[in-house]
């Protein structure tokens, strides 16, 4: 999803580029805050598993393919602050090195992939504060991993939605809203699932082997 | 060993798993992504690119393209390698920094308030 030079118009890529600074900005000065020491190593081989994931394509149709965003992955362990600053690296380090997505396009690809996606993990926050209740008594790692699936799962959906909005408005892109939005939701309805079970199958490594990783429901952040 | 020290290199090995992956899965398959698709359906255009009047010519691998390795499998495996290798490094500094600035006001308040 990564969007490259000349897609957007400046009319759409300034604003959300003054969104960007500022969250991240705010980002910054929460993670100074929340983040302990002993985190970073962490925070840093997630944020490198993250982009291998991102590397690996999967099909999904033939001749289309998908891979992993991974923002949810990373807010799951951490906090969404903490994950926008992480998948900001990986976004940066495509865009300078790899010539993946463009570079005025990046904040745009910021904001698709670290904040609409945010949605996602409000989803996976709010079904892991209703339905695991008993996690801890019960060990019951079931709603968990549900709550990873979907929340992963519709951070892709409101990705692609926001994304079919930035190209469906932009004069430079011949199409408007009413066709961009349906196509980019086709396809990432089903990258979607990819995400999803990635998601979940890390998610689930996690909790078996290193469970102190994954925040308790009392200590979940909603934001932060 | 520390155990949060074990747990970060099992994740490596996990990343490096997942870049092993690269070099058995056919690329081939791997068409065009979600949004690429989009635009070639709409436009009608395999090549769809619009003009823009900024670009960026830079980049050391672009596309993912390593110069001098030709076999499609072995330079996105590289690719992959190097990008991780540069995210790990830049996230763990960055932190660093971060949190180094942070333990260095906290001494100094705490000084301030001792005196």
């Amino acid at each position: 999803m990564h969007i490259g030079e000349g897609l957007l118009d400046l009319k759409i890529l300034i604003p959300i580029w003054i969104i960007v600074l500022g969250y991240g900005a705010i980002s910054l000065l929460r993670i100074r805050k929340s983040v302990k020491t002993d985190q970073v190593p962490i925070i840093s081989v997630i944020t490198a598993m993250v982009f291998a994931f991102q590397m690996l394509n999967f099909p999904i149709l033939a001749g289309t393919s998908g891979h992993l965003i991974g923002f949810v992955l990373m807010a799951i362990f951490f906090s969404p602050s903490t994950a926008f600053i992480m998948i900001s690296v990986v976004l940066v380090i495509q865009a300078f090195l790899f010539a993946d997505g463009g570079i005025i396009a990046l904040g745009a690809n910021m904001f698709n992939m670290g904040i609409a996606t945010l949605l996602g993990y409000f989803i996976y926050w709010i079904i892991r504060k209703k339905f695991s209740k008993n996690e801890n008594k019960d060990k019951n790692t079931k709603p968990l991993l549900i709550a990873a699936f979907f929340g992963a799962y519709f951070s892709v959906i409101f990705a692609s939605i926001i994304c079919g909005i930035e190209i469906g408005i932009s004069d430079n892109f011949p199409i408007g809203i009413e066709k961009t939005i349906p196509a980019m939701l086709g396809y990432h309805a089903l990258i979607g699932i990819g995400e999803g079970l990635i998601t979940m199958m890390v998610v689930s490594f996690f909790q078996k082997y290193a469970p102190e990783y994954i925040p308790p429901i009392e200590d979940l952040p909603i934001w932060s | 060993m520390d155990r949060n020290n074990k747990i970060a290199i099992y994740t490596f090995l996990i990343s490096l798993g997942v870049l092993a992956a690269l070099l058995w899965i056919p690329i081939y398959l791997a068409g065009p992504d979600g949004l690429e698709q989009v635009q070639y359906d709409l436009t009608g255009n395999d090549e769809y690119e619009p003009e823009s009047n900024f670009s960026f010519d830079w980049s050391p691998f672009p596309d993912y393209g390593f110069i001098g390795i030709d076999n499609n499998y072995a330079h996105t495996w590289l690719i992959g390698l190097i990008g991780s290798i540069i995210a790990c490094f830049m996230i763990f500094g960055g932190f660093k920094l971060i949190l180094v600035n942070r333990q260095s006001e906290e001494k100094k308040s705490e000084t301030v308030k001792k005196e």
